[in-house]
C-alpha cells in the first residue's frame, strides 16, 4: 500500500515518514494532482527520475481500507443458518452443504428397481425434501418443431421415388424433410431402413471432399473456434 | 553366495494337480498335503515329524525330504501324492523375506514359491521353475473376483464399460503399478546369480515396436489397418479375454516380454500362489485388499454418441413417461457467457440435471447425467457377491438373489 512510488511524489525532502503520517498526509491533500499538473515541465524533464513516477497516481485511496470490506463482508447469514421455532432447543448440527451439481452415483427414485429396499426409504426422503410441484419449469423446446405420425405409406413411397428417381443433389434430406413436414431422422429412416435403397457410399465421401475444401479457406481463429467447440461437444458427451 | 537354483523350488505346482484329477482337481496345494501327510507309503522315514508339525514346522519339515521329492519328480507315476520340494536354509533371499512380511503372505506360502513367481517364462522356459502356471492360475482368479464384485456392485453397466472397468481393475498398467507399490524391482537381466528377489524376465531391445494401440473401432479400422478390426461386443465376451482384447494365436512365451506384461504375470502368480497354498478364501481376501480396494471413477468411463435418443429410449423400455428438457433456471442469455441449468423430467419426476453454456450443451450434459445415474446404479458397495457364500462361516445364510438388469439400451 505504501509504495516507493507514492513516496516519491512528495516534494519533502526524503525522510523516513511514519505510515500513519503518510497516510495523512495523502487523505489531505486533495489538491495533490493539480499541484502535479501546475508544476513547470522544466522541473519533470530536468533528470530528476522521481518526477516522472509522479504520474502513477492511480493507487491512491479515498476512504479507509479495512472498515470499507469488513462493512461489505457483513452480510446476513442465510436463512437456513438462523435459528427458527422450528429448530431443535438442544445444541444441533446444522447441515447446510453449497449448491453443487447433484452426483450421478444418487439414483432417482423412478430408476430404483422395484425390488429395491432403499425404496421405501427414498420415497419417504422425496416427500420431504421435494414435494410435489405445483407447476412444471418451462421446457427448452416450446413444442415439437414437426407433427409425428402423419405421414401414410403412400407418403412414404413418395419420399423414397422422389429420392430414387429425381436424385440426391435435387432431394436432400432437409429438403425432403421440409416438403413432407416431419423430422430429418424421419426421412433418414425411410430411406434406409423402410426399403428404401443403401446409401451411397460416394456421397458421404463428397460431401466430405467439400466441408474439406471450406475448411481450408478458414483462418486461424475460425479453425481454432471450430476446434474447441468440437472438444467441448465430446466433453459433454463424456459428461465432464 | 552359493550358486541358486530355483528350478528345484516348487516345481510340484505344475505337475502335482495333474496326477491328482481322478481325485478332485479342485483340491488346493494344502489340502493335497494333508492327503499325503495321511497316506503313509509317501514320507516314510519322517511321517510322523510331519504329523505332529504346526504351521511353522511344517515349513521346516521339508528340508528333511528333499531326496524323495527328487525321485517322486522323476518317476511321477510311483507315487500318487504330490511332490514337496524343500527349501535350502541359506539359499534364501533377504528380498524375498522381506516382500512375504510387506505383503503379509500367510505363512504357509513358502518363499520357494514366492521366489517362483517372481521368474517370468522369458527368463526360464522351464514350466516346472517359471510363474506361467500360477500366472494364469491367479490370472483367472483376480478376472473372477473383480468380475463378480462389479456385476454384483453396478449391475447396469454397459459392457464396453464393464471391460473397461476391469482392465481398470486388473490391466496390465495396474498390476504393475501394484508391483512396483510392492517394492519388486526387476533384474536387470535373468540369471542364476540374480538375488531371486528381483523380478527376473528378458527384457525387450530398446526401440522395439510393441504390438497393439491400433485403431479400436470399425470406422477407424477401414480408414487405417485393417489388421485391428475388432468384432462386435457380443463376440468379445465369447471369444476374448476378460477385457475384450484379443487373445494372441501364437505362444511365444520364451520372447522378450515388456515390463509392464512381466510384472503383471508376477502379482497373478502371487494372488495364484496363495490360492494353492493357502486356499481360496485367502485369495479372495488377498484380491480384495490388494485390487478391488483401490479407486476407480467409474463414472469417468462414459462416453455416449446420441445421450438424448438413447434417455428417450431407455424411458419408452422401461415404460416412463417421454422425458422432456426443462430449464430450471439461466443467467445472462443474451450475454457472452450465458449458462443454462437444464433438468430432464419424465412427468413430474427429475431424473437428471446438467449446466451448459447453450440450450443444446445443458441438454446434452443433462441427458448424460440421466443415463449415466441409470446405469450406475448400485445396490450397495458391500451387496454380496456370490462367492460369499462359499465362505464356510456364511453357508448357513439365506442367499438373496442379485440384481440382474436387462441390459444396456439399444438405440
Amino acid at each position: 500500500m505504501f509504495t516507493t512510488t507514492a513516496a516519491s511524489t512528495l516534494d519533502f525532502p526524503c525522510y523516513a515518514a511514519t505510515p500513519r503520517e503518510y497516510h495523512h498526509r495523502h487523505l489531505l491533500s486533495p489538491t495533490m494532482e493539480s499541484s502535479l499538473i501546475r508544476r513547470p515541465a522544466v522541473n519533470i524533464l530536468a533528470g530528476r527520475h522521481q518526477c516522472l513516477l509522479q504520474f502513477s497516481t492511480s493507487f491512491r485511496r479515498h476512504e479507509q481500507s479495512y472498515r470499507r470490506t469488513q462493512h461489505r463482508l457483513n452480510i446476513r447469514p442465510d436463512s437456513s443458518f438462523l435459528q427458527s421455532q422450528d429448530s431443535p432447543k438442544q445444541a444441533h448440527i446444522i447441515f447446510n452443504p453449497p449448491s453443487s451439481a447433484p452426483s450421478v452415483f444418487h439414483t432417482p427414485l423412478k430408476f430404483l428397481p422395484k425390488g429395491d429396499k432403499r425404496r421405501a426409504a427414498q420415497v419417504a426422503l422425496e416427500a420431504k425434501i421435494n414435494p410435489t410441484p405445483k407447476y412444471l419449469p418451462p421446457p427448452v423446446f416450446k413444442k415439437p418443431s414437426v407433427p409425428v405420425h402423419h405421414l401414410t405409406d403412400a407418403d412414404i413411397q413418395e419420399i423414397q421415388r422422389l429420392r430414387r428417381e429425381e436424385g440426391v443433389e435435387k432431394w436432400t434430406t432437409h429438403r425432403l424433410a421440409r416438403k413432407f413436414n416431419c423430422s430429418q431422422l424421419f426421412v433418414m429412416i425411410c430411406l434406409r431402413q423402410c426399403g428404401g435403397e443403401p446409401p451411397d457410399p460416394n456421397y458421404k465421401n463428397a460431401e466430405q471432399l467439400k466441408m474439406e475444401a471450406i475448411e481450408k479457406r478458414w483462418g486461424p481463429r475460425r479453425r481454432m473456434a471450430h476446434e474447441d467447440r468440437l472438444k467441448r461437444m465430446q466433453m459433454a458427451l463424456r459428461g465432464d | 553366495m552359493k550358486r541358486l537354483r530355483p528350478e528345484r523350488w516348487g516345481g510340484q505346482l505344475l505337475t502335482a494337480p495333474r496326477r491328482t484329477t481322478s481325485r478332485g482337481a479342485s483340491r488346493c496345494l494344502r489340502q493335497q498335503q494333508c492327503l499325503a501327510r495321511s497316506l503313509p507309503r509317501a514320507f516314510s522315514s519322517s511321517a510322523t515329524h510331519f504329523t505332529a508339525a504346526s504351521k511353522h514346522e511344517e515349513i521346516e519339515y521339508e528340508d528333511g525330504e528333499i531326496e524323495t521329492i527328487e525321485e517322486d519328480v522323476k518317476s511321477p507315476s510311483k507315487s500318487p501324492t504330490p511332490a514337496f520340494i524343500p527349501p535350502h536354509p541359506n539359499k534364501t533371499s533377504s528380498k524375498l523375506g522381506a516382500l512375504h512380511a510387506r505383503l503379509r503372505l500367510p505363512p504357509l506360502l513358502p518363499q520357494e514359491t514366492l521366489a517362483r513367481t517372481l521368474i517370468d517364462p522369458s527368463a526360464n522356459s522351464k514350466s516346472d521353475c517359471n510363474n506361467a502356471t500360477l500366472a494364469q492360475l491367479g490370472g483367472s482368479i483376480i478376472a473372477f473376483h473383480v468380475s463378480e464384485w462389479l456385476l454384483v456392485t453396478y449391475p447396469r453397466l454397459p459392457m464396453t464399460v464393464l471391460f473397461a472397468a476391469s482392465y481398470a481393475y486388473s490391466g496390465p498398467k495396474t498390476l504393475q503399478l501394484i508391483g512396483k507399490e510392492w517394492g519388486v524391482e526387476t533384474a536387470a537381466a535373468p540369471g542364476n546369480e540374480v538375488d531371486p528377489g528381483f523380478l527376473q524376465f528378458k527384457k525387450l531391445a530398446p526401440g522395439t515396436e510393441l504390438a497393439g494401440g491400433g485403431p479400436t473401432d470399425r470406422h477407424a479400422a477401414t480408414r487405417r489397418d485393417k489388421a485391428y478390426f475388432r468384432r462386435g461386443v457380443s463376440s468379445r465376451v465369447v471369444y476374448d479375454d476378460e477385457f475384450g482384447d484379443i487373445i494372441p494365436k501364437k505362444d511365444n512365451r520364451n520372447a522378450s516380454v515388456p515390463t509392464e506384461e512381466a510384472y503383471a504375470s508376477f502379482v497373478k502368480a502371487v494372488v495364484g500362489a496363495i490360492q494353492l497354498h493357502a486356499g481360496r478364501e485367502e485369495a479372495k481376501a488377498f484380491v480384495k485388499d490388494h485390487i478391488l480396494s483401490r479407486h476407480l471413477a467409474i463414472n469417468s468411463l462414459f462416453q455416449f454418441q446420441e445421450p438424448v435418443r438413447e434417455l428417450s429410449r431407455l424411458c419408452a423400455r422401461e415404460g416412463f413417461e417421454h422425458p422432456i428438457a426443462r430449464i430450471l433456471s439461466e443467467t445472462g442469455r443474451l450475454s457472452r457467457h450465458p449458462v443454462f441449468v437444464v433438468g430432464i423430467f419424465s412427468g413430474k419426476d427429475k431424473l437428471g440435471e446438467g449446466s451448459g453454456a447453450s440450450l443444446l450443451e445443458a441438454r446434452t450434459r443433462a441427458a448424460v447425467a440421466t443415463l449415466k445415474s441409470w446405469y450406475l446404479y448400485s445396490p450397495g458397495q458391500d451387496a454380496r457377491v456370490p462367492s460369499d457364500m462359499e465362505d464356510e462361516t456364511k453357508k448357513h445364510e439365506k442367499w438373496e438373489p442379485v440384481h440382474i438388469d436387462m441390459g444396456e439400451v439399444i438405440h
